[in-house]
C-alpha cells in the first residue's frame, strides 16, 4: 500500500495512518489452507474411504497454528475487544451454521465413523478461523478502544 | 488488473490521496446487515436443504448452475467492470456508492457461494463424479482445487475487507484512507477470484462435454 495520510493543504486534517499489528490474518489464512487442503484430499476420494493420515496431520497442524492465532491476539495491546466480540459472535453464528450444512450433507450422504470425525474436526477449524479473520479485521481499523480494555 | 485510481480524477498522480469525506459531506444511512434480504436467503438455504434430503436432480442442478453462474459472473463484473469504475470515482461517489453496494454483497455472495458448493457436491455424488474410477475424476478434483483458492481468498482477505468497510463507513467520521484501503483489498481480490471463475469455466466445461 502506498504511503498516504497527507491532506489537502488547508483541508480537513489528515486520518492517522492505520496502525500495524502482529500477522494475525496471514497466520489465520495458513491455519485455513490446512484445513482446505484437507478437506480437499478427503472430498476427492469420498463416498469411499479416503487415508487419514494427511488430514489428521493438516488437522493438528491447523490446530497449531490457530492456537499461536490466538495467543498472539490475546497479548494485543490497546485492541478494540468489544469489536472482536461483536463480529466474532455473528460471524461465528454465521459460519457455525454454513458448517452445520456441510456437516448435515456429509452425515446424510452416509459418512460415517473415523472419516466423519475427522472431516467434523476440520469443519471446526474452519468454523473457529474464519470469525477470527473477520473480527480482526473489522477490530484492526477500531479507533474507540473501551477503558479498561487490553 | 483493477486500477484503483488515488485522490480524485484530475488531483495530483499518486499523491493526494483521499483521507476522508468532504466537509458538509451527509454520509447516506445504511443498515451493515439489511434484514429485507435475510428471508431471501432463508428461502434459498430452506430450499437447497430440501432438494439435497429429496435428492432431487433437477433441483440440484438449478441451484448449482444458477449459483454457479451467478457466482462467476458476479466476480469477474464486480473484479473487472466495477472495480476500475469506483477506483475513478470522487471519494464522496465512493462512499455513496460503498454504502449501497457492500451491505448486498454481503448477504448475496456467501448465499450464492453456499448454494453452488453444497448443490454441486451433491449433484457430483448423486453422478457418481465423485467416484475416483470416473474417467474425469481429476478435472472434479482440479475444481475443488480452484474452489480451495478461492474460498481461501475470498474468507481470508475478501469477506473481511467486505465487513470492515461497512464498519468505517457506519463511524461517525470514516476514515477516507481505511476505506481506500480495504476497497482496494475487495476489489483485487475479487478481480484474483474472477481470474480462478475462468478456469472453473474451463472445468466444468470440460467435465460437461
Amino acid at each position: 500500500m502506498s504511503g498516504h495520510g497527507h491532506g489537502a493543504p488547508g483541508g480537513p486534517p489528515p486520518f492517522p495512518e492505520p496502525r500495524s499489528f502482529p500477522r494475525i490474518t496471514e497466520i489465520g489464512i495458513l491455519s485455513m489452507i490446512c484445513v482446505i487442503v484437507g478437506v480437499i484430499v478427503m472430498a476427492a476420494k469420498l463416498p469411499g474411504a479416503p487415508p487419514l493420515g494427511l488430514p489428521i496431520g493438516l488437522i493438528v497442524a491447523a490446530a497449531v497454528i490457530l492456537t499461536i492465532n490466538i495467543a498472539v491476539l490475546a497479548r494485543l495491546q490497546d485492541f478494540a475487544c468489544y469489536r472482536f466480540w461483536q463480529v466474532f459472535r455473528w460471524g461465528g453464528l454465521a459460519y457455525l451454521i454454513i458448517a452445520g450444512m456441510i456437516e448435515y450433507a456429509f452425515i446424510y450422504d452416509n459418512t460415517r465413523g473415523s472419516t466423519l470425525v475427522v472431516l467434523t474436526l476440520l469443519l471446526a477449524l474452519f468454523s473457529a478461523n474464519v470469525p477470527i479473520l473477520l473480527a480482526f479485521t473489522v477490530a484492526r481499523f477500531e479507533t474507540r478502544v473501551r477503558a479498561g480494555e487490553r | 488488473m483493477t486500477a484503483i485510481g488515488h485522490g480524485r480524477p484530475g488531483g495530483p498522480p499518486g499523491g493526494g490521496a483521499p483521507v476522508g469525506p468532504p466537509p458538509g459531506f451527509a454520509r447516506p444511512e445504511f443498515s451493515i446487515v439489511p434484514k429485507l434480504g435475510l428471508p431471501f436467503v432463508a428461502a434459498v438455504l430452506i430450499g437447497l436443504i430440501t432438494v439435497i434430503a429429496g435428492d432431487w436432480l433437477w433441483g440440484l442442478t438449478w441451484f448449482h448452475v444458477v449459483g454457479g453462474a451467478s457466482w462467476t459472473v458476479i466476480d469477474l463484473f464486480v473484479g473487472f467492470i466495477v472495480g476500475p469504475i469506483i477506483g475513478r470515482m470522487s471519494v464522496p461517489a465512493r462512499i455513496e456508492f460503498s454504502t449501497r453496494f457492500m451491505p448486498k454483497m454481503l448477504l448475496l455472495m456467501p448465499t450464492v457461494v453456499t448454494m453452488t458448493l453444497a448443490s454441486g457436491f451433491q449433484l457430483a455424488r448423486h453422478l457418481g463424479y465423485l467416484d475416483p474410477s470416473y474417467p474425469r475424476h481429476a478435472w472434479i478434483v482440479a475444481s475443488m482445487i480452484v474452489v480451495g483458492v478461492m474460498a481461501t481468498v475470498a474468507l481470508g482477505y475478501l469477506e473481511p475487507a467486505n465487513i470492515a468497510v461497512l464498519f468505517e463507513l457506519k463511524k461517525e467520521k470514516p476514515n477516507g484512507l481505511v476505506i481506500d484501503r480495504l476497497m482496494k483489498r475487495f476489489i483485487y481480490t475479487s478481480g484474483i477470484t474472477g481470474l480462478a471463475q475462468v478456469a472453473t469455466l474451463i472445468i466444468m466445461t470440460r467435465i460437461a462435454s
